[in-house]
Parts: structure tokens; C-alpha cells; sequence
């Protein structure tokens, strides 16, 4: 648990990386964590748009998935995004396909 | 953190010496302290009162990958060594190491510690450690896909027998090695300075940043297997958010092609350096490089089966262009 926003299991992912300094009480990473989290889940919902998926923070614990009929799944990590939004859509996500992002070439 | 067990994997083809490796280590004085878990019980035993034996037992996981296979037995050993280690409030190990059967693919070890919640937070992955023979080492990287394996998501290699009449010559021996995994820190174990107290030392951590001069990655052209390996050259600051986003999503979709990724990267978050480090679809916490910048640029290297550099750069490139805050960066190509 993050002893600054007292949220459980902050920073578990390896790309959270403020948590993951071996510091105890890693105060002066606390709002950067928090405004690159804020980020990244700007940029998973450039990725996501073309598959009809959004990204909410949930707590600053989790991410939550919603497709446009407004099911959900719940995302504990950046790893778990990829698959439940795949199973949201139906459709496969892949980097390496040149259509990747395209919904981020928009804004 | 700073409490957790640190963990080498030694692993190797059968024959090559890996017990042999260990039980030398367990004989110095640095090597005392040290738990030891074993699939397999060689010739060459071990102390007992050292050991952990672990009956090699997979669980395939989810899409059937290798790298998602679930080690129990691992699991299960170390969480034994963890509990051994405290007992008494006092440290009774203060390092582990996991000797892997010689056809076993190591990255289903890897894969348990990284995914594994409380081993996580006990337990301190440092190095995977490949042990290769000189007499029959090339011809077993050359025949046995398991071999290759072993040696592509190593840290370091040790190439053993160098002394014995059969032995071949050591920089083919490393070549072929480095053929797959440029990156290696290479050791000869009958080398007068060859130190297993280093090799074992979770402070000589086998990290591509502290090698900067002897790294020297090359593109491998199709490789048997087409397992290969390149390097991508990074812009100097990366966007760490837009980074972690598109390499989670590749090693999602392409983690099985992906045997190992490793690199050093400046981000936008911090003035330290950054090494991350990963196994298929298993990466570990990054590595922040504090007081330890040595200017060498950022990179990332990439050792694949069936998988060429040109879509995956081209694929970042593209990603961070469109994050927004990389205008100007564009992936080059490696000197």
C-alpha cells in the first residue's frame, strides 16, 4: 500500500515506477505518479477508441473498461488492459499493426 | 525492498556443469548463506541441509505459452528458502539460487517470480546465469532449441571444460552465444579471474548499462529457429507513460516471440537512467541507475523468434510521434 494516498496496491506494475524505488516514503514522487497515471490513461483511451473501449481510473487502484453498451471490466494493472479490452471488443489489439493508435492521430 | 532474497537461475544444457558450478560456489566463503533449489538431482550432489528439492512440475496457464506456465514447484521451494531465511528473525540464507534441469526452459521461472504477488515482494530476481561446455556446447546450441532458450534470456554466461582435450575454442563457443543474446557478460570458469564470488553478488547485478564498452549489438540475421536479436536506438528523453503503454501492449500481443527485451532509457520523469528488463511476457520493476549515469545512450535490445526490428521501430516511433510529447524523436537507426 502507498503510504502517502493510502491506496492499496498502488504501483504494483513495473511501469509504475515511482513506487518502485527503494525508497519507504517516496513523497516527492507522489504527484508525478499520479499526473503520468492520469496520462497514460489518456493515451490508453486514444488506443482504445477505434475498438469502441474507454478507461476510467478506478481509485487510483485499478482501471476500469467500459464498452458503448456500458459493460465493464475491471483492469488491476497496464497488463490486464489489453486482454479485457480485447474481450470487450472482440477485437485484437497489436501494436505492430499500422492502424495502432490511430484514434491518438486524431487529437 | 531491499530485504528480499536475492535470486540467481543458473541454468544450462544437460552435462554442461551447472552442479558442478554451484557446489564450487557453495565451497568458498562468500558462498555460505546460500539455499539452493534443484529439479533434478545431479552426480555431483549437493549439501542437503542446503538444498530444496523441487519435482519439476509446469502448470500450463491461459494461452498455453511456455513463458505463462505456472512453476508450483518453484513457487513453492522458494517460499520454503523465504520462510527458512527468517527464521528466528535471523537470516539464515541470505541468497538463493535455482539450478534448472538441463532441458528446462527458465523463462516459466522467471515468469512465476514476476507474477507471483508475495515472491515479489521477497524474493530479488538478479541473474539468470547460462552455463555452456566447450565440448559439446556448440553443437548442442546448434541442435537443441532448449539450449538456445536457456542462453537467450541469460545474463551472463559461463562457459565451462575450457581445460579438457575435447574443448573447443571459447570465442566460437561465445560467438555462437552472442549470436543470440549480443549482450551477455561472458565468463570462462577456468579463467585465473574468473570469480564466482562476482558472479553471485547481487551488487555485480548483469546489467547492459554497466557494460557499455563491450556491448556491441549487431543485427542477427536470420538465425536458426529465426532467433535473433537488434537494437533499437532511443531518443534521449523517452515519455515514460507512452513507453510503458506501447511495450505492455507489444509483449501482450507478441510475448512469445519476444524472448527477452532489456534496455537502458532516460524518461521524462527523472535524470537517472532507467534499465528495464524482460522475459517474454514478464517484465521485472525497473532499475533506476541513481549517481550511475555514464552518458551512454538509451537503448533497447530485443532477442526474437521471428520477429524483424523494422516493424517493432517502426511501431514506437509511430507511437511516441503520436503521444504528442516526442515530436522530435525519431527511432535511429543503430550506428
Amino acid at each position: 500500500m502507498c503510504e502517502v494516498c493510502a491506496i492499496f496496491g498502488a504501483g504494483e506494475h513495473w511501469s509504475d515506477f515511482g513506487r518502485l524505488r527503494d525508497e519507504r516514503f517516496p513523497f516527492d514522487d507522489i504527484q508525478h505518479y499520479r499526473d503520468e497515471r492520469k496520462r497514460r490513461i489518456g493515451l490508453i483511451n486514444l488506443v482504445l477508441a477505434p475498438a469502441g473501449v474507454s478507461c476510467e481510473d478506478w481509485d487510483g487502484e485499478a482501471l476500469m473498461l467500459f464498452d458503448k453498451a456500458g459493460r465493464s471490466k475491471i483492469a488491476p494493472t497496464l497488463n490486464d488492459v489489453w486482454p479485457g479490452a480485447e474481450a470487450l471488443s472482440g477485437r485484437s489489439i497489436d501494436p505492430l499493426d499500422p492502424s495502432f493508435a490511430d484514434g491518438a492521430g486524431n487529437v | 525492498m531491499s530485504e528480499r532474497l536475492p535470486l540467481f537461475i543458473v541454468t544450462g544444457f544437460l552435462g554442461s556443469g551447472k552442479t558442478t558450478l554451484v557446489q564450487r560456489f557453495l565451497r568458498e566463503p562468500q558462498g555460505h548463506g546460500t539455499g539452493v533449489v534443484v529439479n533434478e538431482f545431479g552426480e555431483a550432489g549437493l549439501d542437503h541441509r542446503l538444498m530444496v528439492h523441487a519435482a519439476e512440475n509446469v502448470e500450463l496457464i491461459g494461452n498455453g505459452c511456455m513463458c505463462c506456465a505456472r512453476r508450483a514447484d518453484v513457487g513453492r521451494a522458494l517460499y520454503d528458502l523465504v520462510r527458512m531465511s527468517r527464521q528466528d528473525g535471523q537470516s539464515r540464507f541470505s541468497r538463493a539460487v535455482i539450478e534448472t534441469s538441463g532441458l528446462a526452459d527458465p523463462s516459466p521461472i522467471v515468469g512465476t517470480i514476476a507474477r507471483d504477488p508475495w515472491l515479489r515482494q521477497h524474493v530479488e530476481l538478479v541473474s539468470v546465469i547460462a552455463v555452456v561446455d566447450a565440448v559439446a556446447g556448440l553443437r548442442n546450441l546448434r541442435d537443441f532449441d532448449e539450449a538456445r532458450r536457456q542462453v537467450a534470456i541469460a545474463d551472463a554466461l559461463v562457459v565451462t571444460k575450457t581445460d579438457l582435450r575435447a574443448a573447443q575454442e571459447t570465442r566460437d563457443i561465445t560467438a555462437a552465444a552472442t549470436a543470440i543474446a549480443p549482450d551477455l557478460a561472458l565468463h570462462d570458469a577456468q579463467d585465473p579471474d574468473f570469480s564466482l564470488a562476482r558472479l553471485f553478488d547481487r551488487n555485480e547485478r548483469q546489467m547492459v548499462s554497466r557494460r557499455g564498452s563491450s556491448f556491441a549489438a549487431t543485427e542477427v540475421p536470420e538465425h536458426d529457429e529465426n532467433v535473433g536479436s537488434f537494437t533499437i536506438n532511443l531518443p534521449e528523453r523517452i515519455d515514460w507513460p507512452a513507453f510503458t503503454l506501447w511495450l505492455s501492449a507489444l509483449l501482450h500481443r507478441h510475448g512469445d516471440r519476444i524472448l527477452r527485451v532489456k534496455g537502458l532509457v532516460r524518461t521524462s520523469a527523472g535524470a537517472d537512467p532507467v534499465v528495464i528488463h524482460g522475459v517474454q511476457h514478464s517484465m521485472h520493476p525497473p532499475v533506476h541507475l541513481v549517481g550511475e549515469d555514464t552518458g551512454q545512450s538509451s537503448f533497447l535490445v530485443f532477442i526474437t523468434r521471428g520477429l524483424t526490428r523494422d516493424p517493432i521501430a517502426q511501431s514506437l516511433t509511430r507511437f511516441l510521434r503520436l503521444s504528442g510529447s516526442m515530436n522530435r524523436a525519431t527511432v535511429s537507426e543503430m550506428a
